[in-house]
């Protein structure tokens, strides 16, 4: 995606402050050297003058073209980039650069441009969603700097960052199965691979069906049919619920909109995509279905189904996944299809996720709740500060704790363990079949 | 997690560019060129040494401000303060001076250029540089040119056989100079 950002009309020419400098400076020297008598004046006025000269007698003509080029879309990687290509005059030489990026600090670089020049702009970052770039000042001026022309102001361009799913094999899946295909054994009768039991024919049964070498050795004269009946195949359902209604940096200070969250650093919401991201392709990988809902919002934004397409939509969907004002309570749970088993991806900083929870435990779906709250830095706070973060951290834990009463599993994701503990979950727990 | 931690430095974006020096370098070079002008035109006056140090002081000063707020001002100030004093010293026969201060006051205007475009946490390519001191060197060697022949010039009228023309002569010189420069250099303007 190329963004050209030359302004029009373009910016003039302006003659430097330092030829006026040196003009005023030589001819002072010179007309004191000639007032007095002194050659030593005259000499030292000589390169300022032939200075000024120099740059009157290079007056650049043209303009300056300045276009950016960058991916709409991105995968999480440790930074992001984009390239700066700058065209300039005969004679233009030097360009001033100055980029911002949010949450860094500016970087102000002088460079040689010699007609034309590509040059890359890298900035730090593991933040997923939609992510601003680089804000670009610039202006060129002449080799001797004798003329500039004005601020080349380049928009930060949008890239839609896509969460990283890592890779891990299994995750815990519904005891409910669903369906007619799929990777699991149902309790059911019907086409599948795993043998259940060998049984006289009946009408109705298919005769593909049909064991002839058991019909040969229990009925010799081939009264009676045998068939093969097999258990039928079936999918899990897995609906992840994503918590998007808010957003926190690992700094407490930061909270509340408080301060700009640093882009080297995940906030809970680029810890939620990630890990939904990762239960996501393993259970597509699985073979099952998979769902997204995200409580910030009134709808459904990604209906069950399976495949590597639904899995990027799910991606899309995680990184368009942001909170809208302040978060806001939401009494009803949102409705999960019968026997889902339900992700829930929360920092339980209120109570509305883990009352949501609670209603589809409830219901009788099995549930799983993901802590995304990240490892918590207490820099620059107060003491009341501090201790309003210790009375909100023990009512955090309590919610959790009420959750892990009711039979809810709750895992942090930050927490090494937490991957291990979810396999490990995922090989205790089978469907029910 | 340790309360009241400090906070580690921010991430800085980055502009993948050819080698590069520090700018802060360029306003410690203006520094040193100020006060080499500054020293060399006073040196040999009346001044006294305190008076000198003062003023070498409120220049340097003046560089720091402008560190933190680009402008020529510590130029003006340093282009000031050495006129006068080229102008208060009679001319001597050290005939070193006339090269430094050539040097310096040449270097001073150049240098506050680069300083009054960028703040000292800035980079500067070192091509630009490379450009830039093309040019400085030509300009600089004729201003050396004309300095050797003031120098000869100077000793003339000391023996008397001058009269008070050497600084018309020099005039005569640095216009000539001037004239074969835009005669032999190519123009940039472009239709």
């Amino acid at each position: 995606m190329t963004h050209p950002t030359t302004p029009s009309p373009a910016p003039p020419w302006r003659r430097d402050r330092s030829v006026h400098l040196m003009t005023v400076a030589g001819i002072v020297f010179a007309t004191a050297g000639l007032l007095l008598g002194r050659p030593h004046l005259v000499a030292i006025a000589t390169p300022l003058l032939l200075g000024a000269v120099w740059s009157t007698w290079r007056t650049p003509h043209g303009t300056v073209r300045v276009t950016t080029r960058s991916t709409p879309t991105a995968l999480r990687t440790d930074e992001l980039d984009t390239t700066l290509t700058l065209s300039t005059p005969p004679g233009a030489t030097i360009v001033r650069i100055l980029v911002a990026s949010p949450g860094t600090t500016r970087t102000e670089t002088m460079v040689h441009v010699d007609g034309s020049r590509d040059l890359r702009l890298t900035t730090p970052s593991v933040r997923t969603g939609t992510r601003e770039l680089f804000t670009i000042d610039l202006v060129a001026a002449t080799t001797d700097g004798g003329w500039h022309n004005g601020i080349h102001h380049v928009r930060p361009e949008s890239v839609l960052v896509l969460p990283a799913a890592q890779r891990i094999t299994g995750t815990p899946v519904s005891r409910h199965l669903r369906g007619l295909t799929g990777e699991h054994r149902s309790r059911r009768l019907g086409d599948g691979s795993e043998l259940r039991d060998i049984a006289p024919y009946r009408t109705g049964d298919p005769l593909r069906r049909i064991d002839w070498r058991v019909t040969a050795r229990r009925s010799p004269d081939a009264g009676h049919l045998y068939v093969r009946r097999t258990y039928a195949s079936a999918e899990a359902c897995v609906i992840l619920a994503v918590d998007s209604r808010d957003d926190v940096g690992p700094e407490i200070a930061t909270w509340g909109a408080f301060g700009a969250l640093r882009p080297d650093q995940q906030t809970s919401l680029d810890i939620a995509r990630e890990a939904a991201a990762t239960i996501a392709r393993a259970v597509i990988d699985a073979g099952d279905r998979v769902g997204l809902e995200d409580l910030g919002r009134l709808h459904t934004p990604v209906p069950l189904a399976g495949g590597k397409r639904h899995l990027r939509r799910i991606h899309h969907a995680l990184a368009l996944a942001q909170p809208h004002g302040a978060p806001r309570t939401r009494e009803r749970a949102p409705q999960v299809p019968h026997g889902a088993l339900v992700y829930l991806f929360s920092t339980f900083l209120d109570d509305s996720a883990a009352a949501i929870a609670r209603q589809w435990h409830t219901h009788g779906h099995h549930v799983i709740a993901i802590d995304t709250l990240p490892v918590e830095d207490p820099w620059d706070l107060t003491e009341r500060e501090h201790l309003a973060w210790r009375l909100t951290e023990i009512t955090r834990q309590d919610r959790l704790a009420t959750l892990t009463s009711r039979g809810i599993t709750i895992l942090r994701w930050t927490d090494p363990t937490s991957r291990p503990t979810l396999q490990a979950a995922a090989r205790e727990r089978g469907p029910r079949r | 997690m340790t309360p009241l931690s400090r906070r580690p430095a921010g991430p800085t974006t980055h502009i993948h560019t050819g080698p590069t020096i520090p700018a802060w370098t360029l306003h410690a070079a203006l520094a040193v060129a100020i006060v080499g002008a500054v020293c060399s035109a006073a040196a040999g006056t009346s001044l006294e040494t305190s008076s000198l140090v003062v003023l070498v002081l409120g220049l340097l000063a003046a560089v720091g401000h402008a560190a933190w707020r680009p402008s020529t001002i510590p130029a003006v100030a340093a282009l000031a303060a050495t006129g006068l004093a080229c102008i208060v010293v009679t001319p001597t026969s050290e005939g070193w001076r006339v090269p430094v201060i050539i040097l310096c006051v040449h270097a001073l205007v150049r240098l506050s250029w680069f300083t009054a475009s960028s703040r000292p946490g800035g980079r500067i390519e070192v091509e630009v540089l490379r450009h830039e001191g093309r040019t400085f060197l030509v300009l600089g060697l004729a201003g050396q040119a004309v300095g050797l022949l003031a120098v000869v010039l100077t000793a003339l009228e000391a023996d008397g056989a001058l009269g008070r023309s050497g600084a018309l002569g020099i005039a005569g010189a640095v216009a000539l100079l001037g004239l074969a420069a835009l005669l032999l250099l190519p123009r940039s303007r472009t239709a």
